[in-house]
């Protein structure tokens, strides 16, 4: 009897707890997807744009017209993530819904301020998905959201998808929010992509220098390239050589870099090894006749200078800013922690300035595509 | 009479390995991380050192006294007063233990799947579902938690290759941590490996107890080594400072996988069901040997109507912190009073039993009766 | 009571037993002996029971022809002689009280009573109509063979004897209910199945005290282990190659009478999963098919309460594309993920209900016209999304592929308990959900033995026949959890014996 009663109760205690509602249940129509963050300066002081890319939920349904805007922009002004993204709660009755959010563009302007307060917000949502890109946009941040790719119909979810499929430039660094908060967390500085408006498209080229989540420095396009050697983020991309006047494009199919810190006499050197093997995908001549033959060790050569001048130039410029976001510290507290307990506080201004690179790159030419030499005709001679 | 409950030899290293399980796995990357950096690797081989030696211990005792609980022998190590307060004691703690998990559990749920829905509830539902199942024996449990613990097995060895980054050099420098920073992560990783002291309770229902002190310490072993690669994989993928600074670095660790088969956008939903699942399970063992361990105090036959008392007890221990920080206080104190326990308690106990010779099979418990048409 | 030597006065005993009812035939004959004597005799039967011609030639004619010339002394026992000498039937039985004489007349068999004599002799001439062996009709195979089990008993056993000639398959029957004196078979192979669970079979058999048996569901309700859970721990089969595999296996079948439904216990939740065509085809296609069909069943499980999770409580785990065309899609529809499911599952399986209630034909047009139309209707006028069809049609579809319809029952109740536990608490209810339902699978035991056998307890010779099936060949052993006598069902090779016991 006793059994029942138990049964019983349970049933009733669970119905009862059941019933007093579903709290969290929202379906995914209540909800407003926030696709894409722009944050820009405001005009009066402390206080920034925050802009929102929002998608027209018709614009997706199955049997849409295909007409009308299939995203809106909506922009409020505040001091705070939280405070301006309750803003927006006035205007919309949908909840605005963070889980799905793919791309945060920060422009260059208020990047230079500081890029911290708005990374907080988005550390402590744990609906936040981590793989979304942060951006550091050259010029206003929202404009960005105005570009209109016809084969898109979200932006952020356009450069999102650009970033991580691009395999055949290494012009960017592909770094996630993780990532970056990564870089940031250890010494506050990093390298994070590029995004820039030409007026209707957005174009992701190039690097932003943070140097204590501040934008220091933008980086060139080359300067980009060889971070990303550096990041070991490279898996593709094409790098042209001029060999005897002519051009050879080289595929990189496979990119590897590994950095080795090294302590001589209270002196640093960090080895950086590069490796890469591709092929050449196209020959440019000038002339109506091309050589007779591939000179591949030639062509390796080369690609070995151009690289390791690259990645030089970089880390002088590095050095010469006083900044490190690729991260050499880590090397050195694993390496030599003594080292790096007497050093930690000078590292950016004194140690690292000083230490010296040497760079070791292998290029490695595997194919030629299916033209495997030049053959010349007799007749033709 | 009904003989007792059994556990058959297999079932041993399954409710072993589904208590350890649980809720502090998935904080523990973040404890170790956070006090002792890369270091935390070392203090979680040092805590698996200290749980083999509890194992040992623990096993040492529950062979002394076969086909016996700890309520019934306490009594006849230490007099039957001090033995009584002793039994009530464990059960409190046993039940503290329970209390500690559904709190640290639903505390977790509330952050990452229901933010609005209130803690009550989530305690409520998911001491209910274990208590329901808590109250139809050892056997069912064992069952259960064997199918779950296959659950658990597979993506707990397919997670590795998924991980999309791992640097080994997160694990570099080694020994930059002072002595007492490494105690201190040594019990944290303790926290989240805590659990053999259920063998106390129910050791003594195994089929086969020469086996008892093999598998015990095997699957100890193979559970911690386990969770460190979890731990591992964490440091490695995560770096060691976002680990100390995530609250549950696994579930940030998972969020990161790529996802192999496009159906879900993350695979951290499997992550978020299994984890349930081993908190679920650690649950009703818990909630399973607090009830026996108090019938058995109480010489009632079964345990079978304490577990929905012990369910509502722990639920109203566990409203009592106020915010997580203040759980992981009173999770410290559990874990000193697990040592004092196992350290203490245990050895105390084996020593004692050498002078009072143990009373074997008296009336009560009669000899295993070979069960009919043996599941299996 | 006893059978008095008045013929008259036990007709008119049996009539009174039997109400006199209009069924009865009593046919009084005299019985002349060599001319000299004669005496009054009288067959008593059921119409319809036994054909009356049967009577006449089998019965009659060979006793008046015979008795004639009955040369012994008057005190001999006429009876005896023509139990020994004169009736070439089967069975014939003496009975000495009315009781057993009414019994013999009400299963179908004729009762001879002699004047002067207080026994009867009962003779079993069991001849009304049945239906014809047909084909199954809810456990249909491709390969393999085509009869079912029939209403009649006497068939069905013998359907299970053609295809085990084996000496030990033994019969054992019982009768029960205390109106309908229904007979109930136990079948087991005498040095396979084990003692125990025999007996503990015919103990809770006996312990049946129901007034009729119509059916062998009745007999299953009565004898499970488990009578609060939806999962069925006994398994019902029509197919009689199955019910053979099943004793085969050590396990214990119960034909009832007047039922086409053969129970087989133990069952497990394995043993349920598994169809009769799985070993008739080659192994790989049979691991195929049951990789599918596992994975099927979990879909029809948790597809409506996964979407209802994820729908309403946790968008952020649908891929991102997916998420915002589900949004689309749902937009203007009135009602929450949750009630829009319970919506479509509900005439779903109403739908069901009724194309299982109307005649063949029609039913199929039901299925057609309420899949297809109302599906469609509901969509285009707004009241579901397209993507609840979709999930709806699958759960459906794959809801099918489970062998056993008692255990798709059960799968289908436990799914809307899902989806009401997703509705609540999204995910996190979901599991819980699956964790009750795997607490509840694991306290449940059919005859002792735990429903969720082989995977817990693990055993591996058993994983060999579950999710995948071994190559012929290579099952040499009964299954475990019945715990036969005799353990190999293939001489295992000696080398490989001694190997497993070092």
């Amino acid at each position: 009897m006793i059994h029942k009663r138990f049964r019983l109760v349970i049933l009733t205690l669970t119905l009862a707890l059941l019933m007093t509602g579903c709290w969290d249940a929202k379906d995914v129509d209540q909800r407003s997807f926030v696709m894409g963050i722009a944050f820009d300066l405001a005009e009066t002081e402390d206080r920034y744009v925050m802009t929102i890319e929002l998608p027209v939920l018709s614009g997706f349904a199955s049997q849409s017209s295909g007409e009308g805007p299939k995203s809106v922009m909506f922009s409020t002004v505040g001091t705070s993530v939280a405070q301006m993204a309750t803003h927006f709660e006035s205007r919309t009755w949908r909840e605005l819904f963070f889980g799905h959010t793919q791309a945060i563009i920060i422009s260059g302007d208020a990047a230079r301020k500081s890029i911290r307060p708005f990374l907080d917000f988005f550390d402590r949502n744990p609906r936040i998905d981590r793989r979304l890109t942060l951006f550091i946009s050259q010029g206003e941040a929202q404009e960005i959201f105005k570009t209109k790719d016809p084969r898109e119909d979200l932006v952020s979810v356009y450069l999102n998808q650009m970033l991580n499929t691009l395999t055949n430039t290494a012009r960017v660094v592909k770094m996630n929010f993780q990532d970056s908060l990564r870089n940031l967390e250890s010494n506050g500085d990093t390298i994070l992509p590029r995004v820039r408006s030409s007026g209707t498209e957005a174009v992701i080229a190039g690097g932003a220098l943070i140097k204590d989540y501040k934008l220091i420095a933008w980086l060139g396009e080359n300067e980009t390239r060889a971070a990303a050697f550096l990041y070991n983020n490279v898996s593709g991309g094409l790098i042209v050589v001029n060999v005897d006047d002519n051009l050879y494009a080289y595929a990189m199919r496979s990119a590897s870099s590994e950095t080795k810190a090294k302590l001589k006499d209270n002196q640093l050197i960090f080895e950086i090894e590069v490796k890469s093997e591709g092929d050449i995908i196209e020959v440019y001549y000038e002339e109506a006749q091309g050589p007779s033959a591939f000179d591949i060790a030639k062509i390796e050569d080369k690609l070995n200078q151009l690289i390791a001048n690259e990645i030089l130039h970089l880390v002088t410029k590095l050095q010469d800013l006083k900044t490190d976001p690729i991260g050499f510290d880590r090397l050195v507290f694993r390496s030599y922690p003594k080292f790096w307990k007497e050093h930690a506080k000078d590292w950016k201004d004194k140690i690292f300035p000083q230490a010296k690179f040497e760079i070791k790159t292998t290029f490695r030419v595997r194919r030629t595509g299916i033209v495997e030499k030049e053959v010349v005709y007799e007749r033709q001679r | 009479m009904k003989g007792r409950d059994r556990l058959l030899a297999q079932e041993v290293p399954v409710i072993i390995a589904n208590m350890m399980l649980g809720v502090g796995t998935i904080g523990l990357p973040s404890r170790l991380a956070e006090i002792a950096g890369p270091d935390g690797i070392i203090a979680f081989a040092c805590a698996i050192g200290v749980l083999v030696a509890a194992t040992v211990l623990i096993i040492l005792l529950v062979r002394r006294f076969p086909n016996q609980g700890i309520a019934d022998y306490s009594t006849i190590l230490i007099g039957k007063v001090p033995g009584f307060i002793f039994n009530i004691i464990f059960g409190f703690f046993l039940t503290c233990v329970v209390a500690t998990m559904v709190r640290g559990f639903s505390e977790v749920t509330k952050f990452f799947l229901l933010q609005r829905t209130p803690l009550e509830v989530i305690m409520i539902s998911m001491l209910l579902a274990g208590s329901l199942l808590a109250r139809n024996g050892l056997q069912p449990i064992a069952r259960a938690c064997q199918i779950l613990l296959y659950l658990f097995l597979l993506p707990l060895l397919a997670i590795p290759f998924f991980i999309p980054i791992f640097e080994t050099g997160e694990f570099l420098p080694l020994f930059q941590t002072d002595f007492m920073s490494m105690v201190k992560a040594t019990f944290g990783a303790l926290f989240a490996l805590a659990g053999i002291e259920v063998m106390l309770v129910i050791g003594s229902h195994s089929e086969d107890p020469k086996q008892l002190m093999r598998s015990s310490v095997l699957t100890v072993i193979a559970v911690s080594v386990l969770t460190g690669i979890l731990v591992v994989l964490a440091f490695g993928s995560l770096s060691v400072n976002q680990v100390a600074k995530l609250s549950d670095p696994l579930f940030e660790m998972i969020k990161y996988v790529p996802v192999p088969f496009g159906i879900f956008e993350r695979v951290d939903i499997f992550f978020y069901t299994i984890w349930i699942a081993a908190t679920y399970s650690s649950v009703v063992i818990g909630l399973f040997t607090a009830s026996h361990h108090l019938a058995e105090t109480f010489k009632l036959e079964t345990g079978k109507g304490l577990v929905f008392p012990c369910a509502a007890a722990s639920y109203f221990l566990a409203l009592i912190p106020n915010h997580e920080a203040e759980l992981g206080v009173y999770g410290d104190s559990l874990i000193l009073v697990w040592i004092i326990l196992v350290f203490g308690v245990v050895p105390l106990f084996l020593l004692l039993s050498l002078f009072r010779k143990p009373k074997q099979s008296s009336t009560k418990k009669k000899q295993p009766q070979k069960r009919r048409a043996n599941p299996g | 009571m006893k059978l008095s030597k008045r013929v008259h006065h036990n007709i008119q005993t049996i009539k009174e037993e039997l109400n006199d009812s209009t069924d009865l035939k009593v046919r009084e004959f005299n019985l002349s002996i060599q001319g000299i004597r004669e005496i009054s005799c009288a067959l008593i039967f059921f119409e319809g029971l036994i054909s009356g011609q049967m009577v006449t030639e089998a019965v009659m004619q060979p006793i008046l022809h015979e008795v004639r010339d009955f040369d012994q002394p008057m005190d001999a026992n006429l009876i005896t002689f023509i139990k020994e000498s004169v009736l070439t039937n089967s069975e014939l039985t003496e009975k000495n009280t009315i009781d057993d004489v009414v019994l013999s007349i009400m299963i179908g068999e004729v009762a001879l009573l002699v004047d002067g004599f207080n026994t009867a002799l009962t003779i079993d001439m069991k001849g009304w109509l049945h239906r014809a062996i047909d084909s199954p009709q809810s456990e249909g195979v491709i390969r393999g063979p085509r009869d079912s089990f029939i209403e009649a008993i006497n068939r069905n056993m013998m359907l299970i004897r053609r295809r085990l000639r084996d000496p030990n398959l033994t019969f054992e029957r019982i009768q029960v209910g205390n109106r309908g004196q229904n007979d109930i078979v136990i079948a087991y192979i005498k040095d396979v199945a084990n003692d125990e669970l025999v007996n503990e079979v015919r103990k809770r058999l006996e312990n049946v005290d129901l007034d009729v048996i119509l059916d062998s569901g009745y007999i299953e309700q009565m004898i499970e282990d488990d009578w609060w859970s939806p999962f069925n721990t006994i398994q019902d089969t029509e197919r009689p190659d199955e019910a053979a595999a099943g004793l085969v296996e050590g396990r214990v079948a119960i034909l009832v009478d007047n039922s086409p439904f053969v129970l087989l216990a133990p069952a497990t939740f394995n043993t349920l999963m598994l169809s009769a065509e799985d070993y008739y085809v080659r192994w790989p296609a049979a691991n195929f098919v049951r990789i599918i069909r596992f994975v099927a069943s979990f879909v029809a499980l948790v597809t409506p309460s996964l979407y209802i999770a994820l729908v309403s409580f946790h968008p952020e785990m649908i891929p991102t594309k997916l998420a915002l065309s589900i949004a689309a899609s749902r937009e203007g529809i009135p009602f929450p993920a949750f009630i829009e499911a319970l919506i479509m599952e509900l005439s779903l399986e109403i739908v069901r209900e009724a194309g299982i209630r109307l005649p063949g034909p029609i039913g199929q047009t039901i299925g057609i016209v309420g899949g297809l139309i109302i599906g469609d209707a509901a969509v285009s006028a707004g009241i579901v999304s397209p993507f609840m069809v979709i999930v709806v049609a699958m759960t459906a579809i794959a809801g099918f592929i489970i062998p056993t319809y008692t255990l798709s029952f059960g799968l289908r109740i436990t799914r809307f308990f899902l989806m009401l536990a997703a509705s609540f608490l999204g995910l996190y209810g979901l599991t819980l959900g699956m964790l009750i339902l795997l607490g509840h699978l694991a306290t449940l035991t059919s005859f002792g033995v735990s429903y969720l056998s082989p995977w817990a307890p693990f055993s591996p010779w058993d994983l060999r026949d579950s999710v995948m099936r071994s190559p012929w060949h290579k099952l040499k052993r009964r299954p475990g959890y019945t715990h036969t006598k005799d353990q190999t069902r293939q001489p295992l090779k000696k080398r490989r014996r001694r190997k497993r016991s070092s």
